[in-house]
């Protein structure tokens, strides 16, 4: 064993050794390396320096080069050349030739001034020499710098014919020229010469700048005189510098001098010619900048020892921090695990942060379109395939009248469904269309009263397509399409009012020769003969005719009626009086009249006629099974009652006058139309369809309003509102139908545009015992007039006739006569009332057609007034 | 008889003075631009005549600047009014006149047009008897020009300019000198026709002359020597100055005998000019030369 630990130890110490001659040839031979490379650099870094020396010395030589080229620009400038020709001339100084070198001087001024080298002059002074040697130009930048030269001559070179760089030594000091001969016409005429500032090279040319190398350059003349003054010669640094023009140029010197503080000093001496000019550059090197303080051998010595103590310290360190590295391992894997610890702990407060944030925010948005939901004006809701309301706003409730939003949770949108039918259509709609946009429905508010939605909705389906909910909003349109029942009605009434208008002249002409004829005839044939009844029948038929032509004017509201005050439960009852005999006796007949003494200002007539037709409908809806006929006079207050608060009603009371029946009602197309002229749901023969717009036509005329209920196989009731006045009932006169037969009772003109009532009128006032002279046109009939205004008793014009109006025949007539009685008679007119024709002089004004007996009495009555107002006249 | 007559002469010579500055005192009154009607105008009028560089008819010009920094100095508008060398003493003075020798002779009246005439105006004593001048601002001679071919040679200085002057005019004798007549630069006014010169007036504009001269139309001209250092810079080679034919002259801008508040403002503000370096520097920018030649002159004293 120990002989094995023995083998074992020496192997391992040949293993190290070997290891260890390995590590040493190798650091050795990169020593050796080492050496070599700083030999080549320190070889290379000479080549570097004598390039630079070159580079600058080229750069001097093209600066000096310009210059000369400057001078040849002088050379040939115009200004000189004038001078010349003008001197030529003959011309002196005093008399001209003074004034031609002022432009020798502003050339050399440009000189002096434009030729810079980084912003520093080039040139300090610039002279023209003649051949005499006088200075006729002398241009200068500054005085001081002037050298007082007395004797030019030996700067005349006129053997030269191109530019040269000159040294001069002035007072001991050098100084650079540049000069050229000038030659006028072939002959030699003066000499140009040009100061060059050696300071200006060096700075911008020559000087090192911007390191710290202990480097100069410098340029010398060729007797080796350094250009620069002294002080600033950067040369002066060292002491003991040998004459540069003894050595060779071209080549690096190696010299020694000495420093400033007397210290020995090894220098690097370059010498570089400058090309074309009388100057060499030298450039000094510290030899310790370029090869070092140290020689190359001593570095690898130096360095070989280090690495032995550094191998044997690296063995030494390699087994004492072993354990430290790994205790160190260890602290940075604790460290490690710390930070990654209080990292991830940074991160999840980070993440709590953000999801707070987004709680916030999320909140935030909730409560907007809570809010959003609750606030929106249109009813939101969302209903599940059951009917249960399951989310609503508050004006969901409003709208279907639920006290609460709460309450609307608890109901099912089916109670809200006129007909369930309805829903189910919805939803079919629906299903097939996934989304319904303006839905337009029929609900039923919890309170009873139908009201109209419009509606968007959107259904949510599963993947069976089947319906989970609905959600929308819904829109009460009720009151919309209440107004827009009522434009409706106005625009029909509107348009049967101008259709009655434009029939009502010409139908009342011709039914005012049909009735005025048959009246004729009536009074004419005998009391038993078989002719009379056809008569009669004629008669009939044309009064008929008379109160369609009137009812349809009622209803668009253009026919003339006098409205009083009325009683109107009289004239209610005076109705059910005459209705009680021609109703069927399966028809009880229930009155309920309490508004006793309510007045309302009406034309009596017409509240009979709307009761009378009222009631026909009732009997007619229940012809069949019989059945109770409500007649009902109430007074009520406009504001008291919700159902007529919103009627187009003045304020104060009304009265309201009710008819129901128990028949057959009508459906909602029905009472849609009901209203509507001509529209009848009796069969032919049985109605005009004119009974309904009759009544609407006098009820709006006279201020009031109607609500209609109906409800098919129930009935209907109709409830009339009219305003309530104050005053009394006015009686109504009896008319007198005694027909005033007689003899010569006077001269009347009648005036018409129609032949028939022409023909008609004579026969019917000349049968009464008048002498009627007739006129087909109003000019006519005026100028018949004119000629003799006193031979007529009274004057019939229709009113509406071409060229001019009866109103228009009356007032001309009235101007020749104004006492002269006139009736006016028209079919319908839109332009002229009883009113107006009595602001114009008329004295009656009756509507066609007329019968016979109304005529009679009519024109009775105007002349036995005028005779009345003629004794009346003739007594004051 | 003899007495006799050289009495009435006497008297007639004293008459047309007495009628000459009678005439000048009372028929010009009222029309001339002095100071106070200058500024209650607004503007001030410069007669000038496109002469040289003093007015070089292209809107500028030595006089034409310092007239326009003189309107500045005012406070008024600046009117350039042209006229030419005949109608420049009228229109400043309101006077047609006809010089007799250093003497004028009124043929008429004219409507004023200028307050101030400035175009290189020499002071002349005719002149002076119709105009008043301001300080002298620039100086003057008139020198002989001959084209480079003539047979005329310049003279060398001699020092003394009565004798540079002698030896001018002893060229004379047979060439052609043209002149101005009634101008500076007429050859009468320094008796160039009593040499046996040949003297001729140009017609043209006075800055035609010396071309003229080169195109052979005459064998010399005379300038001002402004003008004459402008021509042998212009034309190297072609002309020549023989020398002087005049003693040293002045020019001055002219004012009319009615405004001397305004003549006396001018020279006050031309003195401050010459003070402050102003006037140095437009003489500099029009005739740089001058300054070799009479330094003194321009001398900022």
């Amino acid at each position: 064993m120990k002989s094995l630990r023995g083998m074992s130890s020496t192997s391992l110490n040949l293993t190290a050794a070997l290891v260890n001659f390995v590590l040493v040839a190798y650091i050795g031979f990169l020593l050796f390396a080492h050496y070599l490379s700083q030999a080549e650099l320190q070889k290379a870094s000479l080549a570097q320096l004598s390039q630079d020396s070159e580079k600058r010395a080229t750069a001097v030589s093209y600066f000096y080069s310009e210059r000369k080229n400057d001078l040849r620009g002088l050379e040939k400038s115009r200004a000189i050349s004038i001078f010349f020709e003008n001197k030529a001339l003959g011309m002196s100084m005093e008399y001209g030739l003074r004034a031609s070198l002022l432009g020798i001087s502003q050339a050399f001024e440009r000189l002096l001034q434009e030729k810079t080298l980084g912003g520093d002059g080039v040139y300090s002074r610039v002279v023209f020499v003649d051949i005499l040697g006088e200075v006729l130009v002398d241009c200068y930048l500054d005085q001081s710098e002037l050298d007082d030269i007395s004797d030019w001559q030996p700067f005349l070179t006129p053997a030269q014919k191109d530019p040269a760089i000159l040294v001069k030594d002035f007072h001991g000091a050098l100084h650079v020229l540049a000069t050229i001969p000038y030659f006028f016409k072939g002959e030699y005429a003066g000499q140009i010469l040009a100061w060059i500032r050696p300071q200006t090279v060096y700075d911008h040319l020559i000087r090192v700048d911007g390191s710290l190398s202990r480097r100069v350059v410098f340029t010398i003349a060729s007797d080796g005189r350094r250009l620069l003054r002294r002080e600033a010669d950067p040369s002066m640094q060292f002491s003991y510098l040998p004459n540069f023009a003894e050595l060779e140029t071209g080549r690096i010197h190696d010299i020694d001098v000495k420093d400033r503080t007397g210290r020995r000093e090894r220098i690097l001496v370059s010498i570089v010619s400058i090309e074309d000019t009388p100057f060499r550059l030298v450039s000094l090197f510290p030899s310790a900048e370029v090869f070092g303080t140290t020689a190359p051998w001593k570095l690898p010595l130096s360095m070989g020892v280090l690495s032995l103590f550094i191998l044997g310290g690296m063995a030494y360190a390699w087994k004492t921090n072993s354990r430290n590295l790994m205790l160190r391992a260890n602290l940075e894997a604790t460290a490690k695990s710390k930070q990654e610890v209080e990292e991830k702990n940074q991160q999840l407060l980070k993440e709590i942060a953000e999801r707070k944030r987004a709680e916030a925010a999320l909140a935030e948005s909730e409560e907007r379109y809570r809010r959003f939901f609750e606030e929106d004006l249109s009813g939101a809701f969302i209903i599940d395939r059951e009917g249960n309301i399951v989310a609503c706003n508050p004006a969901f409730a409003e709208i279907f009248g639920f006290p609460s939003v709460a309450a609307a949770k608890q109901a099912n949108a089916k109670d809200v469904y006129t007909d369930l039918r309805k829903r189910q259509i919805f939803l079919e709609m629906l299903k097939a269309e996934k989304k319904l946009i303006n839905h337009e429905s029929e609900y039923r508010r919890i309170d009873g009263t139908i009201i109209h939605t419009t509606e968007n909705v959107i259904g949510t389906f599963d993947r069976d397509g089947e319906l989970i909910e609905i959600k929308g909003f819904i829109v009460d349109n009720t009151e919309r399409r209440r107004l827009e029942g009522q434009l409706r009605q106005s625009q029909k009434m509107e348009a049967i009012g101008t259709l009655a208008g434009g029939i009502a002249h010409d139908f009342n002409n011709i039914l005012t020769a049909i009735i005025g004829n048959a009246e004729m005839a009536l009074y004419k044939v005998p009391e038993d003969d078989r002719v009379r009844h056809n008569l009669e029948q004629v008669m009939k038929a044309g009064n008929r005719a008379r109160d369609l032509v009137r009812q349809i004017l009622t209803f668009s509201r253009q026919s003339e009626h006098v409205r009083k005050p009325l009683n109107m439960s009289l004239i209610v009852k005076e109705a059910l009086k005459l209705l009680r005999a021609s109703l069927p006796t399966t028809i009880e007949i229930r009155q309920d009249i309490r508004a006793e003494s309510a007045m309302v200002n009406a034309d009596p007539t017409q509240i009979h006629q709307v009761l009378m037709n009222l009631c026909a409908n009732a009997s007619y809806a229940m012809r069949a099974q019989g059945g109770v006929l409500k007649v009902s006079l109430h007074s009520v207050d406009a504001h008291s009652c919700p159902r007529i608060r919103n009627l187009e009603l003045p304020d104060g009371p009304c009265v309201e006058l009710m008819v129901s029946d128990t028949g057959t009602g009508m459906d909602p197309g029905t009472m849609e139309r009901m209203f509507d002229p001509f529209f009848t749901t009796k069969g032919p023969g049985e109605g005009t369809g004119m009974g309904l717009a009759m009544v609407h036509g006098t009820v709006k005329s006279h201020g009031g309003a109607i609500i209609v209920d109906s409800e098919p196989g129930k009935g209907s009731s109709f409830r009339l509102y009219f305003p309530v006045v104050r005053g009394s009932a006015v009686d109504e006169p009896q008319a007198n139908i005694q027909l005033p037969r007689g003899r010569d009772l006077g001269r009347i003109l009648l005036v018409d545009d129609e032949d028939i009532i022409l023909t008609t009128g004579q026969q019917m006032l000349e049968y009464l015992g008048y002498e009627v002279v007739i006129k087909k046109s109003a000019p006519e009939a005026l100028k018949a007039f004119q000629l003799q205004p006193d031979q007529f008793s009274l004057v019939i014009t229709d009113q509406t006739m071409p060229k001019m109006t009866g109103a228009e025949l009356a007032r001309e007539m009235l101007r020749i006569r104004p006492e002269m009685p006139i009736i006016l008679c028209t079919g319908f007119s839109e332009v002229m009332d009883q009113e107006m024709a009595k602001s114009i002089g008329i004295r009656e004004f009756v509507m066609k057609p007329f019968v016979f007996s109304e005529l009679a009495d009519l024109a009775k009555k105007v002349l036995n007034g005028d005779l009345n107002d003629r004794g009346q006249t003739a007594n004051s | 008889m003899k007495s006799k007559r050289t009495a009435w002469g006497q008297s007639a010579i004293f008459c047309y003075i007495l009628i000459l500055w009678c005439v000048m005192g009372v028929a010009g009154s009222g029309w001339a631009g002095d100071l106070k009607e200058v500024k209650e105008k607004g503007v001030v009028r410069h007669l000038g005549v496109p002469y040289a560089n003093f007015v070089t008819g292209s809107g500028d010009g030595l006089d034409v600047e310092m007239v326009k920094l003189f309107a500045e100095h005012l406070g008024v508008r600046y009117e350039y009014v042209q006229t030419t060398w005949d109608d420049v003493i009228p229109d400043l003075s309101g006077k047609k006149v006809r010089p007799v020798g250093d003497e004028v002779e009124i043929i008429g009246e004219v409507p004023i047009k200028g307050d101030i005439a400035a175009n290189g105006l020499t002071i002349l004593p005719w002149r002076e008897k119709v105009i008043d001048y301001s300080e002298p601002t620039f100086p003057n001679q008139v020198w002989l020009i001959a084209r480079a071919d003539a047979p005329l040679n310049p003279i060398q200085p001699s020092g003394d300019v009565e004798k540079d002057i002698a030896a001018v005019k002893a060229q004379l004798k047979g060439s052609e000198i043209m002149g101005m007549a009634d101008t500076c630069l007429d050859p009468v006014l320094y008796g160039l026709d009593k040499t046996g010169a040949v003297c001729t007036s140009f017609k043209g504009s006075v800055n035609e002359l010396v071309p003229a001269v080169i195109n052979g139309e005459a064998t010399g001209t005379i300038q001002d020597v402004a003008d004459a250092l402008l021509a042998v810079e212009k034309w190297p080679g072609k002309v020549k100055i023989i020398g002087p034919v005049s003693a040293m002259q002045n020019m001055g801008y002219g004012f009319s005998k009615n405004s001397p508040e305004l003549r006396a403002a001018f020279n006050e503000f031309f003195k401050q000019c010459v003070h402050d370096g102003t006037y140095n520097r437009i003489v500099e920018k029009y005739y740089p030369a001058i300054f070799n030649y009479y330094p003194e002159f321009f001398e900022v004293k």
